[in-house]
């Protein structure tokens, strides 16, 4: 049985600094070992590292495969009959799009440990739930979207779910406001993605004047900062924002990636990003060391869900850095941290085929 | 004829875009003045710094006076040649500064020149642009500025790139091999010559014995030249090595030695982006799934990755390093290496063997590649002769008189 599963029952952030390394080391050196023997590309980099994969070694030594390695290659450990989806994201690295693959056993396992996640947050109920996008984004059942996925995930800790974007994702004003005259004084839940919910939520409302009195609903919103950066809006604009077109005061950001799907790490209410005791956060720097807490640098995920391809222990090409562990004031134990976004693009010199042909 | 102003989405940054060209003769003194007040001006240049653009002062360099004399010396044979006419040259993404280069053998050989800046911002490009605008004001050389451009258009700009193929009487294609696939959608006319610096690959072999032998400031000056060859352009360079072969490779003492002189070297210099650092671990973790067996030597997180390769597959040329990394593989000598060489290789540079035995072994193995043998620390030094083009003498015409 996966160590995820076993977790399942021990509060999400229940675990501190000892307990969660001690456990760590077991749960990953299974992973890193059933990956080792069914996937054969896994194998080559672990061998090429000369890394003993039987070793269980602290989180920190294990391999970790940069991100766009599922671009260019497969990466399965389950035979192909096995595959319940794939999901897919293109990033922003080109036009390949990462391909991870699931099975029963992992795709289960991101549903329960993606609501305990959520359950933290606003509670083991399902509320009423406006979604800040379009019903279209989610036609496609059998191959996802990192987007039309992340809908579907989340959707399933809500009731009454209403979509707030018409098909042309157009904000549908009737839509959003029958939901708040029904809801009215009722906890509610809204998620969206960072971008979509800037552009086609709080534009649009701020454009037309009208004001939602949203002020018992908890907002979760990720898939990152990149297009808010470019127009320079941080956090604290977009939760300013939000309050003054809707009064959501509750709004969470959560960062993750498609290639771990379910071990979300959500921010928590003093506006930290934490670790659950599905994932942990290692920063490294430019030698990719390990950089001390405060330090800034590259962000690698590890994360004890992936069973059916060897995502457990993941290099990003975000910028991050730990704030510290066990003692945030929320309460909640682990790891938090704060993402700067993507690492900048360095200057590309020599002339080899770089090139991208229209 | 060809009419072109900025409607048709051709930005020019210097000169102007000739509408004919009259053949000159190569290095004709107006050209030779320039290129000696090119140089001049950009070594006076207080704005360029020699440790922030290496790339210009290599180019200051290169076209001094004395330089531009023993290019003249070399390229003097018995025939009488002049420029074709109007040479266009579409120059590299990646390695900005070459297109200076490009539009030094086009002038040089008697050629008027539209080149193609890449569209990518490089501040080596500007300072050198600059410097190209102050010295086309100046009446001395108005008629240079009058048939010489530097012009800059959006890559699906066919429309611009049909024109000028049209017209133009050499071309001149630095990219990678899509690049030039892509422009060659173009057409150009049935007497217009044309020259495709494409994707190549590069090694290096390295004598473990002579190493062994060095000095220190011997072992320090190979160093840097090893660096130069390699990091100067991130390892993108289509000369720089990715594969160091080492002859007497038991010698480990000997490689070690090298490394660590290249270390302390390539430590003084600026560290990996973040990006590069993922770049080249993504690289080095591509390969093993790819490449043939292999061990990394190093750890994982050292400035260094060296990847001892146990087999040298035929497809060597598809592993490539970057940032750092490196491949190495032991001969016992060079007839090692021939099965491995296609027409993709380039240069060849090497510290220890006689370069008459690596000729020898080009030419008794019949390869189909490689066009270049220098010395560790020349690999980036582009000459008259490149990528086995005689480049001054393809962009003239012979006029043959019995």
């Amino acid at each position: 049985m996966s160590s995820a599963n076993s977790l399942l029952s021990t509060p999400p952030y229940g675990l501190n600094k000892r307990d969660k390394a001690a456990l760590y080391r077991l749960a990953l050196s299974r992973l890193t070992q059933k990956h080792y023997q069914n996937c054969t590309e896994y194998r080559d980099i672990v061998d090429g590292l000369g890394f003993d994969p039987t070793v269980k070694a602290p989180a920190e030594a294990l391999p970790f495969l940069p991100v766009r390695l599922f671009k260019d290659f497969s990466l399965k450990s389950v035979p192909d009959k096995d595959i319940l989806k794939t999901m897919t994201s293109s990033g922003t690295t080109g036009q390949q799009v990462s391909k991870i693959y699931l099975d029963k056993t992992t795709a289960s396992l991101q549903t329960k440990v993606l609501s305990k996640i959520v359950a933290n947050l606003i509670g083991p109920k399902r509320l009423p739930m406006l979604v800040i996008d379009s019903r279209a984004t989610i036609k496609n059942r059998s191959h996802f979207s990192a987007r039309g996925a992340g809908i579907i995930g989340f959707s399933m800790f809500g009731r009454d779910v209403t979509f707030a974007l018409d098909a042309n994702m157009a904000l549908d004003i009737n839509a959003v406001e029958n939901f708040c005259a029904k809801h009215k004084g009722q906890d509610v839940f809204i998620f969206g993605f960072t971008s979509i919910i800037y552009q086609h939520f709080i534009t649009p409302l701020q454009e037309s004047g009208k004001r939602l009195s949203l002020d018992k609903a908890t907002l979760l919103h990720g898939g990152g900062w990149k297009k808010l950066e470019d127009i320079a809006v941080d956090n604290a604009h977009y939760k300013r924002l939000l309050e003054d077109v809707a009064a959501i005061d509750k709004v969470h950001n959560y960062y993750g990636m498609v290639e771990q799907t379910g071990s979300i790490f959500p921010e928590c209410e003093f506006g930290h990003l934490h670790a659950s005791i599905f994932s942990d956060v290692i920063i490294r720097d430019t030698a990719l060391k390990t950089a001390p807490h405060g330090t800034k640098g590259l962000v690698q995920l590890v994360s004890l869900l992936p069973e059916s391809y060897p995502g457990h222990s993941l290099l990003s090409e975000d910028m991050g850095v730990i704030l510290g562990e066990d003692d945030c004031q929320c309460g909640r134990a682990g790891k938090y941290f704060q993402i700067f976004g993507r690492a900048k693009q360095a200057e590309v010199r020599g002339c080899s085929d770089t090139y991208v042909a229209k | 004829m060809i009419r072109m102003s900025q409607n048709n989405g051709i930005n020019i940054l210097a000169g102007q875009i000739p509408e004919t060209a009259k053949a000159n003769r190569p290095f004709s003194e107006e050209v030779c003045d320039f290129f000696s007040a090119l140089s001049a001006a950009l070594l006076r240049d207080p704005a360029i710094k020699s440790e922030a653009d290496p790339d210009v002062i290599s180019f200051a360099f290169w076209c001094r006076k004395s330089q531009i004399e023993a290019m003249h010396a070399i390229f003097k044979d018995e025939y009488i040649r002049l420029g074709r006419g109007i040479a266009f040259h579409i120059s590299p993404g990646n390695v900005p500064v070459n297109a200076f280069y490009s539009f030094a053998f086009g002038l040089l050989s008697g050629n008027a020149n539209i080149v193609r800046l890449a569209s990518k911002q490089s501040g080596a490009v500007d300072s050198i642009l600059t410097v190209i605008n102050q010295l086309f004001a100046e009446p001395q050389f108005s008629s240079l500025a009058a048939t010489n451009a530097f012009i800059r258009y959006d890559r699906d700009n066919l429309d611009a790139t049909k024109q000028l193929s049209a017209r133009c009487d050499a071309r001149i294609i630095w990219g990678g091999d899509a690049a030039i696939n892509d422009i060659r959608k173009s057409p150009i006319s049935p007497r217009t010559h044309e020259i495709a610096f494409a994707d190549r690959y590069s090694f290096a072999v390295l004598d473990a014995k002579t190493i062994a032998a060095l000095s220190a400031p011997a072992i320090e000056r190979a160093a840097v030249n090893f660096y130069n060859d390699t990091l100067l352009m991130d390892q993108n360079a289509c000369s720089s090595p990715h594969l160091i072969a080492w002859l007497n490779g038991e010698d480990t003492a000997a490689k070690t030695r090298f490394w660590q002189a290249f270390t302390v070297y390539r430590n003084k210099k600026a560290d990996l982006e973040p990006v590069e650092a993922v770049d080249r671990h993504t690289r080095l973790l591509s390969g093993f799934i790819t490449g043939p067996e292999q061990q990394l030597q190093t750890q994982a997180d050292d400035s260094l990755l060296r990847v001892k390769l146990l087999k040298l597959p035929a497809d060597m040329d598809r592993l490539r390093g970057v940032h750092g990394l490196f491949y190495e593989y032991d001969i016992k000598d060079l007839d090692d290496l021939a099965h491995i060489v296609n027409n993709k290789y380039q240069t060849l540079t090497y510290l220890g063997p006689d370069k008459i035995d690596l000729a020898d072994f080009v030419i008794k193995n019949r390869l189909d590649g490689i066009d270049r043998i220098v010395p560790v620390g020349d690999a980036l030094a582009i000459n008259a002769i490149w990528d086995g083009h005689a480049v001054l003498k393809e962009l003239t015409r012979i006029l043959d008189v019995r």
